[in-house]
């Protein structure tokens, strides 16, 4: 098997960022309509967090802090680094479409996943390109917006992975980290033969907890949920609605690919999004 | 998941993951009963649409339920898939068949409390559904009211017909970025009237191969007692249909022996269908068939969508008249003069490649075209096609 590259590296301490991206999207004064969150988990995760109704942080190693991890809009999971975790999400997803209208400040705003960034899943673009903190979008959620506005010109845009077409000449060969980022999202857009939507994902992190209530619109989870089984399948649908939270199920077979999972729920979040009126 | 495999070795089902405390669960293979390593399997359809094994990918569950000895099964590539189907605690094994079997005794019980889930095992065992899908149905119209069971009908077990068939009629080309994207834009709209089909036009000329998705959609709709009354082609990434196809002047329910399966048997017999199945027929698929005579299609003009690649039809007269024909492929064909349809002012589609057609001339009042395919055909003077102004892809090559 090809040996896997090396991934982006954080920047040594004492450094200051550099903020690149944030600066070249920094003009943009008329932003597109706020999109939701999205943060998917496996089905077993998933119980537990609605049993205890919330989204617990969780400690990450890469900023060593306890944090909860969402994208904007799209709900992103493509995993292909054989992390244990990522089997269950890939295989048996359950995706939290979250308002972040309540959560106050994020930790953190990037134009992609950090973790698969860090651990070279992007491959050689990032990886000769600038440190983890040169594409630091800045922790608010304005920023995430005028990165849309920059690099994709609208919200579907940015949903469907697809980059302004004109971008790169508009960037001088010193702006580096501008540079790598369009190589790595390049690696998202619809006509890429095996598009990695984790490659221009704009990922948001809280240092807090997420509570589901009042603040998640949407659960999506397989159709097996909504059978009666031994009876507690419907206890849990009745307590996503004590939670006030809607629901739309996927259709979960054992013989599909965990790509087909991933566009399902992708069109289930997509026509959400779109008829709340953010695409 | 992770990228390594291991297509060679014959493995076992060894145990399963849950996904809830009933339905299927996801196989978990190993190369012995107790291996630490543990693999999940591919699938992959053959022309019947039979699933087999197509490999296995490295796979780590979460909490792997461990299956007795007496259950462990071998499993190779190329067998068929092997499911695990839970019911009372208690794991069925074996092909959707053996399992559709062996839960006779319970089936009452399971349609009682887990329709979807019987429905979807009587769909892999390839056993008649209708009874089945309607019993769902009416399940969730009772646990959740009708607005949610419409939406499950409409928006996940008819479109899931449709785009299972339209990524089986694509193969490898489904698994790629734009015809992944596409797919999603497949939609299903429920009304009064009944179903509309919304399909991305780059599906509906992808070589015409949508009217066996359209045909098993028409069969499955008619379980609900629903028709297909239109179709709408949606631009590749547009939420809003670019251009609305009327519907059809349809009563709201076929005759009860209507069957486009049998329509189908019968033109290739030289037979035209029955005047009353007419106006239902709103897609047919000839593709690879000895078809030679149309004359049975001259009265379909209700038909939007026909195939009829590499068939060896040469005179396309039969045609003429219908009128609200969308999508035509004649890509293979015998054909060489496109004169008789000169007139059909709906067509959007048009595939003529590897035909004998030299003359582009009759083409040039088709001005609803919007795809045209003319590669590896005579054509060699394209200035006829100059005024069709909505046309968005010309192929010439060859």
């Amino acid at each position: 098997m090809a040996r896997k590259p090396a991934g982006m590296k954080r920047r040594a301490h004492g450094l200051p960022n550099e903020r690149e991206l944030a600066d070249l999207a920094s003009g943009i004064t008329d932003l597109p309509e706020q999109l939701d969150l999205v943060h998917v988990t496996a089905v077993g995760y998933g119980k537990d967090i609605v049993a205890c109704e919330r989204i617990e942080t969780r400690e990450c190693d890469l900023f060593g802090r306890r944090l909860v991890y969402a994208f904007l809009a799209r709900p992103a999971y493509r995993f292909r680094d054989g992390a244990t975790k990522s089997d269950q999400i890939s295989r048996f997803p359950m995706v939290f479409v979250i308002s972040p209208g309540n959560l106050g400040t994020p930790f953190h705003a990037y134009p992609f996943d950090t973790g698969a960034a860090c651990s070279g899943v992007f491959g050689d673009p990032s990886n000769r390109t600038r440190p983890l903190e040169d594409y630091d979008l800045g922790p608010n959620l304005d920023a995430a917006r005028r990165h849309v506005s920059w690099a994709f010109g609208s919200n579907r845009n940015y949903y469907d992975g697809d980059l302004k077409p004109d971008l790169a000449g508009t960037l001088r060969p010193y702006q580096m980290a501008a540079t790598g980022f369009l190589a790595v999202a390049g690696l998202a857009a619809t006509g890429h033969n095996q598009p990695d939507k984790r490659a221009s994902a704009i990922e948001i992190a809280y240092d807090k907890h997420v509570p589901l209530r009042g603040n998640v619109r949407l659960v999506v989870l397989p159709q097996q949920f909504i059978e009666d089984g031994e009876g507690r399948n419907i206890a849990f649908v009745r307590q996503l609605e004590a939670l006030g939270l809607a629901w739309e199920t996927y259709d979960w077979r054992p013989n599909e690919a965990p790509d087909f999972y991933l566009d399902e729920i992708t069109r289930i979040v997509r026509d959400f999004l779109d008829q709340s009126g953010q695409l | 998941m992770s990228d390594a495999d291991d297509d060679t070795g014959t493995l076992a089902l060894v145990g399963y993951e849950k996904l809830a405390d009933h339905g299927f669960a996801l196989p978990c293979f190993a190369q012995a009963v107790g291996a630490n390593t543990t693999y999940a399997a591919r699938s992959a359809a053959d022309a019947r649409g039979n699933i087999a094994i197509a490999g296995f990918d490295l796979y780590d569950p979460a909490q792997l339920v461990r299956l007795q000895a007496e259950q462990v099964r071998p499993a190779e590539v190329g067998a068929p898939w092997l499911h695990v189907f839970l019911w009372q605690e208690r794991a069925y094994i074996g092909t959707a068949a053996d399992i559709w079997s062996a839960l006779h005794p319970v089936r009452e019980d399971i349609a009682r409390c887990a329709p979807v889930s019987l429905l979807a095992l009587a769909g892999e065992a390839d056993l008649p559904v209708g009874g089945y899908a309607r019993d769902a149905f009416l399940w969730l119209t009772h646990r959740y009211g009708r607005e949610r069971a419409i939406g499950w009908r409409s928006g996940t077990y008819l479109r899931g017909i449709v785009v299972r068939s339209l990524r089986a009629q694509l193969g490898d080309r489904a698994a790629t970025g734009p015809v992944r994207r596409a797919l999603q834009d497949v939609h299903l709209v429920e009304s009064e009237a009944g179903l509309t089909l919304r399909l991305p036009e780059t599906l509906a000329t992808a070589a015409g191969r949508t009217s066996s998705a359209f045909a098993l959609l028409t069969k499955a709709a008619r379980d609900f007692r629903l028709v297909v009354t239109s179709i709408e082609l949606v631009g590749p990434t547009k939420a809003e249909p670019q251009r609305s196809l009327p519907a059809d002047p349809v009563p709201p329910v076929p005759p009860p022996d209507f069957d486009l399966d049998r329509v189908r048997q019968m033109v290739l017999a030289g037979e035209a269908p029955p005047a009353d199945w007419r106006p239902f027929i709103l897609a047919l698929d000839f593709q690879e068939t000895g078809l030679r005579q149309l004359a049975p299609l001259a009265g379909l003009t209700a038909l939007q969508n026909l195939n009829l690649w590499n068939t060896r039809v040469r005179d396309v007269a039969p045609l003429a008249g219908l009128s609200a024909l969308r999508s035509l492929v004649l890509g293979g064909a015998q054909v060489s003069d496109v004169a008789p349809l000169a007139g059909l002012a709906a067509l959007q589609s048009l595939d003529l490649s590897f035909t004998q057609v030299s003359d582009a001339v009759p083409l040039a009042r088709l001005t609803a075209l919007q795809n045209l395919t003319l590669s590896n055909t005579q054509v060699s003077d394209a200035a006829p096609l100059a005024g069709l102004t909505a046309l968005q892809s010309l192929d010439l090559g060859g």
